[in-house]
């Protein structure tokens, strides 16, 4: 076979499938500046002209998303603060301490990775409710504090990667175990942080199940909530496809943004998962 | 003397390594432990979080196999599962293969086929709603270029399983291209130099080499994505509701658990549903890392 096929070849499979890949987002974001009037055409058009950005104002009043964004955001912070502080404290555990039972317990910790968070949302429900959590964001912040499997396991291959030299010189200097954490591999392990960071602000802003179940009013919701009863309410309002397309495509942009300001760090992260794990 | 001194070392670490540990296991008692077991007793009784529940023994999982939706919303899951997973999977390995170039260009393209999975379900649901559209849809457009007759993609339940898996594949294949790439480029060079001179063609050293290596990489990227599949909820529920519209060809096992559990207000069977859940993950699971010896190989220095 000659060499141009095989390029050729290459080439055309790697750009139809990029353009399959990439096209729902320039789908969205040309519908969201596309004339009310030019949006049921067949044909479609392919390019928003003439436009205008002003149903991002429209959708934007429909509903309180201004809102809806503070307690996303709130959500997101204490969950990637919490799960991120909490999965290095228990790594550095499993990393650094010798322990009675640690083996086991590491091995539980690798175990719990296969259970999905579905199974146990009723159970979770009943005892969030017997607390008191219904309708609060508590639900969604708490449980982070236990930390996350896949990142105590992240960290603490990274933490094995650094020599325990260092512990040791900081215990002889007078360091006890807490502070050697703090002071000397806390800032060491950052960049793992930062790859766990990335993946918990993904994980609980594209959240949507969580919310759903806990969230009952709407002062409460989040911006998935929100989005999703925008294109579920419908058929009872002014809502067009513009409208909907605009808040998908802000709703987007965090995560987006987020992905493409730290591309290596997250890339670097799934890497490590399949090769290491 | 040194040997009492050693012990206390030792006992002051169990300590410190527990109170270390404990936010974990702390949460994994709150959070799963007792919940699950929790469960367990909820998944032998009515109860519909009114009225005392009721113990009814088996009676929740019998009812379940008399169920013709549960079957069918297990008939969906798994058919998804298998056919997403299988498709998924060559298309991440294909992609990787094509893309194994350290170019700038391969950066990109890189990029482009792993940005759908950083974007929340509900916004990707939503954008293929509108590509799907029987009138006005981008997809029925494209398909009448070739003269095919527009179909009602998200309307009629032949078609609605296929459409989402379309959708879905752009955000599952990603994250095991990224794995699939990264064990590509950690394969020695060396290898394949040997094989060329040895007179290997390319498919023989893909077989012979490539996929070897790869295979504790396809084991992993396997069960990540059989759970990730079976846990399918947010893309079929803004797409079709509840209920899987139409004809409950898009109600997933986790659509129908939810339904059960906060719509109909049946604990038991929701409790019990989501044991089945549980058990279906573990086993597969099981089944396939037992079976992975046959097929698995690890290079000696890298266990």
């Amino acid at each position: 076979m000659p060499k141009w096929i095989g390029r050729t070849l290459r080439w055309g499979i790697l750009c139809l499938l990029a353009a399959v890949f990439a096209f729902p987002f320039y789908w969205m974001f040309t519908t969201s500046i596309k004339q009310a009037s030019d949006i049921f055409v067949f044909p479609p058009k392919l390019l928003p002209y003439p436009f205008s950005f002003k149903a991002y104002p429209e959708a934007w009043m429909m509903q309180r998303f201004g809102l809806y964004m503070w307690n996303s955001l709130k959500i997101v912070f204490f969950n990637v603060l919490f799960a991120v502080l909490s999965s290095a404290f228990v790594a550095y555990g499993f990393a650094r301490i010798r322990f009675r039972g640690r083996e086991f317990w590491f091995l539980v910790v690798l175990a719990t990775m296969i259970i999905p968070t579905e199974v146990l949302i009723i159970p979770q429900y009943l005892e969030f409710k017997a607390f008191g959590w219904l309708n609060t964001h508590l639900p969604l912040i708490v449980p982070a504090l236990a930390g996350n499997p896949f990142y105590i396991f992240l960290i603490r291959q990274y933490l094995k990667s650094i020599p325990y030299e260092l512990d040791e010189a900081a215990i002889i200097d007078g360091c006890g175990r807490l502070a050697v954490f703090w002071r000397i591999l806390f800032p060491i392990i950052m960049p793992a942080l930062a790859t766990c960071a990335i993946f918990q602000f993904m994980g609980s802003w594209n959240d949507y199940m969580g919310p759903l179940i806990y969230l009952q009013t709407r002062d409460k919701w989040t911006l998935a909530l929100g989005i999703a009863s925008l294109n579920s309410e419908q058929l009872y309002s002014a809502v067009n496809w513009n409208h909907r397309m605009a808040m998908a495509t802000i709703y987007s942009l965090f995560p987006l943004v987020m992905f493409f300001a730290a591309q290596k760090k997250l890339i670097g992260g799934i890497s490590t998962t399949g090769i290491k794990g | 003397m040194s040997k009492k001194t050693t012990s206390r070392k030792a006992r002051a670490d169990n300590w410190t390594g527990y109170l270390i540990i404990s936010p974990w296991l702390i949460g994994f008692l709150v959070f799963l432990l007792l919940p699950g077991a929790y469960m367990f007793v909820v998944s032998f009784t009515k109860w519909d979080m009114i009225a005392e529940p009721v113990w009814v023994g088996f009676d929740n999982y019998l009812d379940l196999l008399d169920d013709p939706l549960f079957r069918k919303s297990l008939y969906v899951t798994i058919r998804f599962v298998a056919v997403s997973v299988a498709a998924s999977m060559v298309f991440a390995l294909l992609l990787a293969l094509l893309l194994n170039q350290n170019t700038r260009i391969m950066y990109v393209f890189r990029t482009i086929y792993y940005v759908p999975s950083v974007v929340s379900g509900v916004a990707v649901a939503i954008v293929w709603s509108w590509i799907f559209s029987p009138d006005f849809g981008f997809l029925n457009y494209v398909l009448s270029w070739f003269g095919i007759p527009a179909v009602n993609w998200l309307g009629d339940p032949a078609y609605a399983p296929w459409a989402f898996v379309l959708m879905m594949s752009t955000t599952f294949v990603g994250a095991p291209m990224i794995i699939f790439l990264a064990g590509l480029q950690n394969i020695p060079p060396h290898l394949y130099e040997a094989a060329s001179i040895d007179g290997a063609n390319g498919w023989q050293k893909f077989a012979k080499i490539t996929l070897p290596t790869l295979s504790p990489i396809i084991l992993f990227n396997t069960i990540t994505m059989i759970i990730g599949a079976f846990r399918t909820f947010v893309q079929a529920y803004t797409l079709a509701g509840m209920d899987g519209y139409p004809d409950h060809s898009l109600l997933f096992f986790v659509m129908y658990l939810y339904k059960k559990a906060f719509h109909d207000m049946q604990m038991g069977t929701a409790a019990a549903m989501a044991w089945v859940f549980f058990l279906i993950i573990f086993a597969l699971t099981f089944l396939i890392l037992k079976t992975s010896g046959s097929w698995v190989h690890y290079e000696d220095d890298r266990r």
